[in-house]
């Protein structure tokens, strides 16, 4: 029987987007047959018996399959830590596939394939790892605030990340090369003018309200010398 | 006359080549040019990972209250005050290190929650009218042209959504022979005027 490894990269732990996908993901492995686990890359890496435990799991799982968000165009420190982790053991994972499903704030999922998606790629490249395609979410921010529901309970939002969960797992079971997707959780029609200024004018202006509900302005400069 | 800051982030691995000797040429290219430099060798630094609460948007606008007791408050102040921010890292897989990252994540305060965008993109506004400058230096045991390529277009994207004026990004091998890495520093440096 295979197994899955779900590596929850979220700096934010399991009240994170990439925890409600990742728990839905294992409940479609699990539909399937495979035995599949998450763990928290954020606690794992607290102490080093953790870390050797992280690392003797990915050696007995078929697949790995690594939620996190795109932080700064890139990987979260966490995450790059255990790929560094993962080249430093030099294991033998040409027979294990590995696939990273990132989601972002901002509404394009190209903010993640165009930067971290090749990283990843090359990630998996130098320490052997089967690429098993990847996942990139726009706007995956969404998700977060909705946490405590399960995926295919929050309505319509959630269903284009569903569906591409679902594919992914079917494409393991079936041994079929999974492709590079990029996936946004609105209509289309959000991102076109002039809706995407109005979506970009209401974003901008409900930081604001937050900023001011608690007494502050979001536009504040503190730390300026001079 | 005011004195142009530098700030270096030596993202070097613990127990890992700790990248001294580069480091230090930069300091005396810095220097050469009048600018004031001050280096962190991340990994000796106490600085915990962002955690992504988002209360440097929207509970202490600039200011991160949800991470406690490190250093990350006291760099930041010294990055929005200065006017080159020199990245030094080891390559890693194409982007950067586990120690510069973790300094990094923690400067999402510099930028505002609200977007704007630019080309089919949406990008943070700015909180601050003057950002730093970018100088990225990775180094590597071996040459890897698409690893390479990767960190530029990092650097590349990067600064879209980090506001400096100019920046610059370049590969170096860590055996690199010193005399070569210094002059190209002094051209790199030359490129970005980084001199009153
Ligand atoms: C330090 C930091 C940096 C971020 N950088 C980006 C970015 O470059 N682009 C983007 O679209 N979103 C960025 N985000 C937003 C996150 O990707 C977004 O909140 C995501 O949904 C979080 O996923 P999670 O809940 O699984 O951690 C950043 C967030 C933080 C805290």
């Amino acid at each position: 029987m295979s197994k899955a490894l779900i590596l929850n990269g979220s700096p934010r732990g399991k009240k994170s987007s990439s925890a409600s996908l990742a728990e839905y993901m294992k409940i479609l492995f699990e539909a399937e047959g495979i035995e599949s686990e998450i763990i928290l890359i954020l606690t794992q890496l607290n102490k080093g018996e953790r870390i050797k435990e992280m690392v003797q799991k990915i050696k007995s799982a078929d697949f790995v399959v690594l939620f996190a968000p795109l932080y700064d165009d890139c990987q979260p420190s966490i995450v790059i830590k255990t790929m560094e982790i993962i080249a430093e053991e030099k294991m033998n994972l040409s027979n294990k596939t590995f696939i990273p499903i990132i989601n972002c704030g901002l509404p394009e999922p190209e903010q993640i394939s165009e930067g971290v998606t090749p990283i990843y790629n090359q990630f998996a490249i130098t320490v052997g790892f089967k690429w098993g395609g990847s996942l990139a979410i726009g706007g995956g921010e969404g998700i977060q605030g909705r946490f405590g529901k399960q995926l295919d309970e929050i309505g319509a939002f959630a269903k284009n990340a569903i569906e591409a969960l679902n594919d992914i797992v079917q494409s393991l079971v079936s041994e079929i090369q999974y492709p590079n997707v990029e996936i946004i959780l609105v209509p289309k029609i959000f991102y076109k003018w002039p809706l995407v200024n109005l979506m970009t004018s209401i974003n901008t202006k409900s930081w604001k309200k937050m900023a001011e509900k608690k007494g502050e302005k979001v536009d504040a400069q503190p730390y300026l010398e001079e | 006359m005011t004195i142009l800051k530098a700030v270096i982030f030596n993202g070097a691995l613990a127990n890992k080549n700790q990248q001294t000797t580069f480091q230090k040429i930069l300091e005396e290219e810095l220097t050469n040019v009048g600018m004031e430099t001050e280096s962190f060798i991340l990994n000796q630094i106490e600085i915990k990972t962002c955690i992504g609460c988002f209360k440097c948007w929207d509970t202490t606008p600039g200011i991160c209250s949800g991470v406690k007791g490190d250093r990350g408050e006291e760099i930041k102040k010294k990055v929005i005050n200065s006017d080159l921010l020199v990245f030094l890292t080891p390559l890693t897989f194409g982007g950067y290190s586990s120690e510069l990252k973790k300094i990094l994540e923690r400067l999402l305060g510099t930028l505002q929650p609200g977007v704007f965008r630019k080309k089919g993109e949406s990008h943070h506004l700015k909180r601050y009218e003057k950002y730093p400058s970018i100088l990225a230096i990775a180094t590597t045991e071996k040459r890897d042209e698409k690893e390479a390529k990767l960190f530029k277009h990092l650097i590349e994207r990067h600064s879209h959504n980090f506001h400096p004026p100019k920046h610059e990004a370049e590969v170096f091998l860590i055996n690199e022979e010193k005399n070569q890495f210094r002059s190209n520093i002094k051209q790199l440096l030359a490129k970005m005027e980084m001199s009153l």
